[in-house]
C-alpha cells in the first residue's frame, strides 16, 4: 500500500507540475490540460499494467495475456495456489503430485523430486505417483548430464529413475535408450 | 520498495517525454522527465548497491562473494543499468537541445525500447540467495 500511495503522490506531483499551467489557462488550453492529464493518466496505468505489477512478481498483469512473462507468473500461481491447498491438507497425495507436476513444468526438479517422493511414501501404491517421479528423475537426470555436465549426479537420477517407474510407463523405452547411451557416453 | 517506484518513475517519465511534442510543454517536460529518469536509475543503482536479488539485473550480474571491485564489474556489465543511464544522458543532453521538438519523442522511442527489450525492474521470485552472478570461486571449482 504504501508503495502504491507513492506512486499515486509521484504522478500527481509530476503531472501537476507539468500540466498545471494548461489547465489554469482559459478557453482551448484548459481543455488540452485536462484532456492531456486523463491521456497521460490512462497512458501511464495502462504501460505500468501492461509490464506487470512488479512489487508483486507471481501477479499477472491485467492486460497481459501471453508471452513468457505471462507463462511464467501463470505458472508460479499455480505453484503457490497449490502450495496453500496443501498447508490446509499436508497428507493429501492428489495435492502433492499437483504440485510435483506444477514444479516439473517450472523446470524446478529436485523441489518436484522432494514432493513427489513425500507423495509415494504416502501412497506406495499409487502408479500415477511412481510414474510421476520417475519422470521427474528422468528429467533431472538429464538436465544434470546435458546442461549442467554432473555425470555422477545424472548417474543417480538415472539409477532412481529406473527403480522408481513403472514397467508400462509411456516413457519406459526412451528412458532405457537413453541410459545406455549416458552409459556409453560416461565410459 | 525501491525497484517497484523506480520502475514506476522510468514508465511515468515515458509519459512526460511524450508530452513534450506539445510546444507549451516542451521545457517542463524535459526537466520532469530528467528528474523521472535519474530517480528510476537511482532506483537500480540502489538495488546494485544494495544486493537486492529481487531484480534480475541484479542477481544475473552479482554475488555476494565479490569483491568491491568485482561488484564494480558487474554492475558496469549490467546492460540494464547500461542502457538506463544512456537514457537519462540522452534526456540530459534533451535539456540543451530545446529547438529540437522530436528530441523528447526520440527519448520517449529510447525508453520504451529499453522498457520492453530489458526490462531493468523485472523481478525474481524466490530471489536466488547468493546471486547467480561471477562468482570468485566458479574458478576454483573449475
Amino acid at each position: 500500500m504504501i508503495v502504491i500511495g507513492i506512486c499515486a503522490i509521484m504522478m500527481i506531483v509530476s503531472l501537476s507540475a507539468l500540466l498545471l499551467p494548461l489547465m489554469l489557462g482559459s478557453g482551448k488550453d484548459k481543455m488540452l490540460g485536462w484532456a492531456l492529464l486523463c491521456l497521460m493518466t490512462i497512458a501511464t496505468m495502462g504501460l505500468y499494467l501492461s509490464r506487470g505489477a512488479p512489487y508483486i512478481p507471481s501477479a499477472p498483469a491485467l492486460f497481459e495475456r501471453s508471452g513468457p512473462n505471462f507463462d511464467k507468473r501463470q505458472a508460479v500461481n499455480e505453484e503457490l495456489a497449490l502450495l496453500d491447498r496443501l498447508a490446509q491438507k499436508p497428507d493429501d497425495a492428489d495435492l502433492m503430485l499437483a504440485l510435483g507436476s506444477a514444479r516439473m513444468k517450472n523446470g524446478r526438479l529436485p523441489q518436484a523430486v522432494t514432493i513427489l517422493e513425500t507423495a509415494r511414501q504416502q501412497k506406495p501404491t499409487r502408479k500415477d505417483i511412481s510414474e510421476k517421479l520417475g519422470a521427474a528423475y528422468y528429467a533431472a537426470a538429464l538436465v544434470a548430464f546435458l546442461v549442467e555436465d554432473d555425470t555422477a549426479q545424472a548417474g543417480l537420477y538415472f539409477d532412481q529413475a529406473l527403480q522408481t517407474a513403472p514397467a508400462d510407463a509411456p516413457y519406459k523405452d526412451r528412458l532405457s535408450e537413453d541410459y545406455k547411451k549416458f552409459q556409453d557416453e560416461k565410459d | 520498495m525501491i525497484p517497484e517506484l523506480g520502475h514506476f518513475a522510468f514508465i511515468l517519465a515515458i509519459t512526460v517525454a511524450l508530452s513534450q511534442l506539445h510546444p507549451a510543454l516542451s521545457r517542463q517536460g524535459a526537466v520532469i522527465s530528467l528528474f523521472l529518469f535519474a530517480l528510476s536509475l537511482l532506483a537500480l543503482l540502489w538495488s546494485f548497491i544494495t544486493l537486492d536479488f529481487t531484480v534480475v539485473a541484479v542477481a544475473e550480474h552479482m554475488h555476494t562473494l565479490q569483491t568491491v571491485m568485482g561488484r564494480m564489474i558487474g554492475m558496469l556489465s549490467s546492460p540494464a543499468l547500461l542502457a538506463l543511464l544512456a537514457v537519462t544522458m540522452l534526456s540530459a543532453a534533451r535539456l540543451k537541445f530545446t529547438r529540437v521538438r522530436l528530441a523528447g519523442l526520440v527519448c520517449a522511442i529510447a525508453a520504451g525500447l529499453v522498457l520492453f527489450a530489458l526490462s531493468p525492474f523485472e523481478r525474481l521470485d524466490p530471489p536466488p540467495f547468493d546471486g547467480i552472478g561471477y562468482s570468485p570461486f566458479a574458478e576454483e571449482k573449475a
